[in-house]
């Protein structure tokens, strides 16, 4: 059942592909995927290729796909392993959700960071109080993990 | 629920504490106290603790229940469970449903998320099954699959349609996930009523464990009733507000809070004791770090354990007396002027540095720490001299020195000393969190008095003689004034 829906999400997603992302199986495991993410214009992240690896569940739709950077970024709701704070992604799934509609978020979550619900308080405290210099910071780290 | 209910159950009149104790004595001998025998009495000597309450059973519970959603889904012409949803929403305020109902029906039941926002049916109905025009078959956009009949889709008022497969393992695993009341659509934040829940769940077993679940979550949202935290499966009604009254299972053997079913816990409030009972599990390394199991004589420096609940320690190997939680003499308790109990924080000037200050905060929280866990330590040592007692009585009996009534008083006593020091207990974590307030020194004040008492009356228990009952009987009677003194006075009614 798992496998009928990601295999007409891959369709879709080839047919109608959402703006700055693609993702698509990697080998012949179509349980992981690997997707891209083109770093926002209105973000310091603006210029950036950031790929993520996503994984399905056996149980997927019922089950959230395990989504994680595997290019490093500085943001206050992603950690150094890659792993993203983002609620649609744990408590806030839903069956109805899709990997399109999920990229779309964490392309919005670029662009707006969530620092009142941080997975790293340092950066979140930095994004709070000086960001001129949070954002100067995430274009060094742009520039130098992710072009 | 007011109208509906109250009338299953029995009456338990909870004014035990205090009261029954009197009846044997109570002539004009000691204190005119006749007001300790109506629990009604709203004088400064009324209990303190008195706290009104039903009990039923499940079974009983679950008819009433079933009465009210009958009656309540004739009047409103809903179904049992959107009436079940509502209830619970809405903490059994019947009369709020009524009104709200007649007043502005879709509007109630758009709140409760029962039935979509107007605008968005019309607009959304039929595009959810993803059905292309030129075949006649029917996807599930779910999992894909195609349907050539289009009963075989389900969906609540929001007209969401999905497969019946999609539905169970949606629910399934909602439910698996400790999601109860709450499942909502799958597409949008509609809630699942009950038996759309039941249809879709496939064992019996988990059918079962949600309908039970559901039964709990429902009477949990009533403000006025409580489970038992123990295993009788009994729910406690109050006829007003939920408040922090003490409740006594007989049968689970348990004293409980109404409001938030810990250990009861006056004269401290809910918040108090959740704030405290954190704090005591995340300090406690420190604590125990700190806290040692023994105290040196403060005369001769032998190493001494205690081994009754009575603070009034005499030396084995000196003879000196002094008091086991401030290491002074005991010749300075004995006056009226009962010190030990207070906590003094060092003069303004010192306090300067941060590290000073966070010294002293600790030294602070150990200070009530010590005396908070010394007397549940006491409470669990008189216990034993409580048994010991018992055996002392029988053997006296035994060998006919006084009747089993003569002895009654020394077990009154000792209950009263266990309710006493339970109720001191309970003290430190409320001075521990009381406002640095001019309050504070008429509390302080009001505990030591109520400590001195415990402790001369632990300590008469533990050297109990046939010749002292009336000094036993005088100093329980001291104890239980002293005791509901600090009730009335600080116990949040």
């Amino acid at each position: 059942m798992a496998l009928k829906r990601i295999n007409k999400e891959l369709q879709e997603l080839e047919k109608d592909p959402p703006a700055n992302c693609s993702a698509g199986p990697v080998n012949d495991d179509m349980f992981h995927w690997q997707a891209t993410i083109m770093g926002p214009g209105e973000s310091p992240f603006q210029g950036g290729v950031f790929f993520l690896s996503i994984h399905f569940p056996a149980d997927y739709p019922f089950k959230p796909p395990k989504i994680t950077f595997t290019t490093k970024i500085y943001h206050p709701n992603i950690n150094s392993n890659g792993a993203i704070c983002l609620d649609i992604l744990r408590s806030q799934w839903s069956p109805a959700l899709t990997i399109s509609k999920v990229l779309l978020s964490i392309c919005s979550l670029l662009t707006d960071p969530n620092p009142d619900d941080p997975l790293v308080p340092d950066i979140a405290r930095l994004y709070k109080t000086d960001r001129e210099k949070y954002n100067q910071t995430a274009r060094t780290w742009t520039n130098k993990y992710a072009m | 629920m007011s109208e509906h209910s109250i009338e299953s159950g029995e009456p338990l009149d909870d004014d035990d504490y205090g009261s029954p104790y009197y009846d044997n004595y109570n002539t004009d001998e000691f204190l005119n106290d006749d007001d300790y025998d109506d629990p009604n009495n709203n004088t400064c000597w009324g209990d303190a603790e008195q706290f009104v309450y039903f009990i039923s059973t499940l079974s009983e519970m679950k008819t009433r229940l079933k009465q009210i959603l009958n009656e309540l889904s004739q009047q409103l012409n809903l179904e049992p469970s959107i009436v079940e949803l509502l209830l619970f929403l809405r903490h059994w305020d019947i009369n709020s449903i009524l009104t709200d109902y007649r007043l502005r029906s879709h509007l109630l039941l758009e709140e409760a998320r029962i039935q979509p926002k107007h605008h968005d049916v019309i607009f959304k109905s039929n595009n959810h099954s993803s059905s292309s025009p030129q075949s006649t078959s029917l996807t599930c956009m779910i999992c894909m699959k195609s349907y050539l009949n289009k009963n075989d889709f389900e969906s609540l008022a929001c007209k969401h349609l999905f497969c019946h497969d999609c539905w169970c393992q949606y629910i399934d695993m909602k439910f698996k996930n400790g999601h109860c009341m709450n499942i909502e659509c799958m597409k949008c934040d509609i809630r699942v009523p009950h038996n759309f829940v039941l249809q879709h769940l496939l064992s019996d077993d988990a059918k079962e464990l949600y309908e039970k679940l559901t039964l709990k979550q429902l009477f949990d949202s009533n403000p006025q009733l409580t489970f038992c935290p123990g295993t009788c499966e009994r729910i406690f009604e109050v006829k007003d507000k939920r408040l922090s009254g003490r409740v006594d299972c007989e049968l689970c053997g348990l004293k409980f809070c109404f409001q938030c079913k810990l250990d009861y816990h006056a004269p401290a409030s809910c918040d108090i004791m959740k704030n405290w009972l954190t704090k005591c599990r995340d300090d406690s390394e420190t604590a125990n770090y700190m806290f040692a199991n023994t105290k040196d004589c403060p005369k001769c420096r032998v190493c001494i354990e205690k081994n009754g609940g009575c603070n009034h320690m005499s030396c084995f190997s000196c003879n000196h007396h002094f008091c086991w939680m401030c290491l002074g003499d005991w010749k300075s308790h004995e006056n009226n002027y009962y010190e030990c109990s207070k906590y003094r924080g060092q003069p303004q000037s010192q306090l300067e540095s941060e590290q000073s200050r966070a010294r002293e905060a600790l030294k602070k929280y150990l200070h009530y720490f010590e005396r908070w866990d010394n007397h549940e330590r006491s409470l669990k040592l008189e216990e034993q001299t409580r048994s010991k007692l018992l055996e002392k009585i029988d053997n006296n009996i035994n060998s006919q020195i006084g009747t089993y009534i003569d002895w009654q008083y020394l077990e009154q006593a000792a209950d009263s000393l266990a309710k006493a020091r339970y109720t001191l207990m309970y003290t430190y974590p409320y001075a521990y969190y009381l406002e640095d307030t001019v309050d504070r020194t008429l509390f302080e004040n009001i505990q030591a008095q109520l400590e001195v008492e415990i402790e001369n009356l632990s300590y008469q228990i533990e050297r109990a003689t046939s010749h002292n009952r009336g000094d036993i009987e005088n100093q329980r009677h001291i104890v239980e004034r002293r005791r509901q003194t600090l009730l009335v006075k600080y116990f949040p009614k």
